[in-house]
């Protein structure tokens, strides 16, 4: 157990997981599916692309996380080629997009903002219970020093939030906090390039909601902060 | 590892796809429904008599209230029995709250007009009815007007889009369509 949890990714899943189980009694038989194949897509895409084209060794924790996220949050009473299509382009998108040898989007953000700007429902079913959300999300954040991030997001979301009177705590998403907004790879590392990535998702979050309410603010908010990415680079640790 | 240059065109592409698709979808998200209060003034609505996109210039106050049809035609048809007509609209106030719909159940018969004045009593919600192509965002003190055709017999689940919070997901009415 101890081994199996060193590795953060592994508690992740197991997270993900637990979530999806808990969901399964309301969700039934078509949500199980559809998560299923959500995950098997990921990671059978990811699969075929490091396999044949890039030869790398084959590690799919990452590409089950983002199968787990795309379809949890996709409603999943959309027409089955709908978790196709933003599966596959969530994988496609960290093989594609990339700077400097890196992948900058947080993949499943990438198929969900994609799907988002089609206006495809995001449900975030698999994102409700926020108890088990925040207790392991904690742990897992001050494992992997992501503290700085969530810290400048929230000071910013509650901040803009409350002063147009709306209750932060009403709007906010757990779930995107902990598992999506401090994904390793694409979220940067260090005090400050964390607490500024943070803020521009918190900021960016706002923005979004105010004045295009239509596109998932939590997706697009992610997807603004990780366009800066390439620049906050040049923030030394 | 793809060279440079694909990765590129690719990019460009899924940029393009991007931009250009959403909007396309956003008009065929009206296909069915029409909305009647859209950012160009009120609209007219749906004829009555031939379920066809009505206009403002061919209208008939009957009993204190303003129709509108698409035809002049239908002004003549509707006039010989109004009431049958009438009796096929079916006016809803339709209100989103966190985390639900009130009335969270709908009942019409197949072929009526179904009214909907949707408004959100709290945050930004949206009303999404996938089988009959409706997405419509409610914001706190806006009330819209959609406006569609009952063409399609069976139970429909009307859902919330917009992500309005932790039982986003729960936010769930019914459309129930009568033979
Ligand atoms: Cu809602």
């Amino acid at each position: 157990m101890k081994k199996l949890l060193r590795d953060k990714k592994d508690l992740v899943i197991l997270l993900l997981g637990i979530l999806f189980l808990i969901k399964i009694p309301q969700g039934g038989i078509r949500f199980v599916f559809w998560v299923l194949s959500g995950v098997l897509i990921a990671a059978g895409c990811d699969i075929l692309i490091k396999r044949f084209f890039l030869h790398q060794e084959l590690v799919l924790k990452s590409a089950i996380i983002s199968g787990f996220i795309v379809s949890g949050i996709l409603d999943y009473h959309q027409p089955w080629f709908i978790l196709l299509i933003f599966s596959l382009l969530a994988i496609l998108s960290k093989h594609i997009i990339r700077f400097k040898g890196r992948h900058i989007f947080n993949p499943a953000n990438v198929g969900l903002l994609a799907a988002s700007l089609f206006g495809i429902p995001l449900t975030w079913n698999i994102g409700s219970r926020i108890y088990i959300t925040i207790a392991v999300g904690i742990y897992i954040a001050y494992s992997i020093r992501k503290l700085p991030h969530i810290l400048g997001f929230l000071i910013f979301f509650i901040g803009l939030f409350v002063s147009q009177g709306i209750n932060p705590f009403s709007l906010i998403s757990w779930f995107f906090i902990f598992i999506m907004l401090i994904e390793p790879k694409t979220s940067g590392f260090g005090k400050l390039r964390g607490f500024i990535f943070g803020s521009i998702a918190g900021i960016a979050s706002f923005v979004i909601y105010r004045f295009s309410p239509q596109y998932d603010f939590f997706i697009g908010s992610l997807f603004v902060a990780n366009l800066f990415n390439p620049l906050l680079e040049r923030i030394k640790k | 590892m793809l060279n440079r240059k694909d990765a590129l065109t690719v990019t460009v592409l899924l940029s393009i796809s991007f931009i250009v698709l959403p909007q396309s979808y956003g008009s065929q998200m009206q296909e069915h429904g029409v909305e009647a209060e859209s950012t160009h003034g009120e609209g007219a609505g749906i004829c009555p008599v031939m379920h066809k996109e009505a206009s403002k210039e061919y209208s008939y106050a009957y009993k204190g209230k303003t129709y509108y049809f698409c035809c002049p035609a239908c002004i003549g048809e509707f006039k010989k029995n109004p009431d049958k007509y009438i009796s096929r609209i079916k006016e809803i106030n339709l209100e989103a709250f966190q985390f639900g719909f009130s009335p969270d159940k709908i009942t019409v018969k197949k072929g009526d007009i179904v009214k909907l004045d949707a408004t959100s009593r709290d945050v930004t919600h949206g009303l999404y009815i996938k089988e009959y192509g409706i997405n419509v965002r409610l914001k706190k003190g806006e009330t819209k007007k959609i406006e569609f055709v009952a063409d399609k017999t069976g139970e429909f689940d009307i859902l919330c889009s917009i992500y309005c919070g932790r039982k986003h997901h729960d936010m769930k009415a019914k459309l129930i369509v009568e033979e």
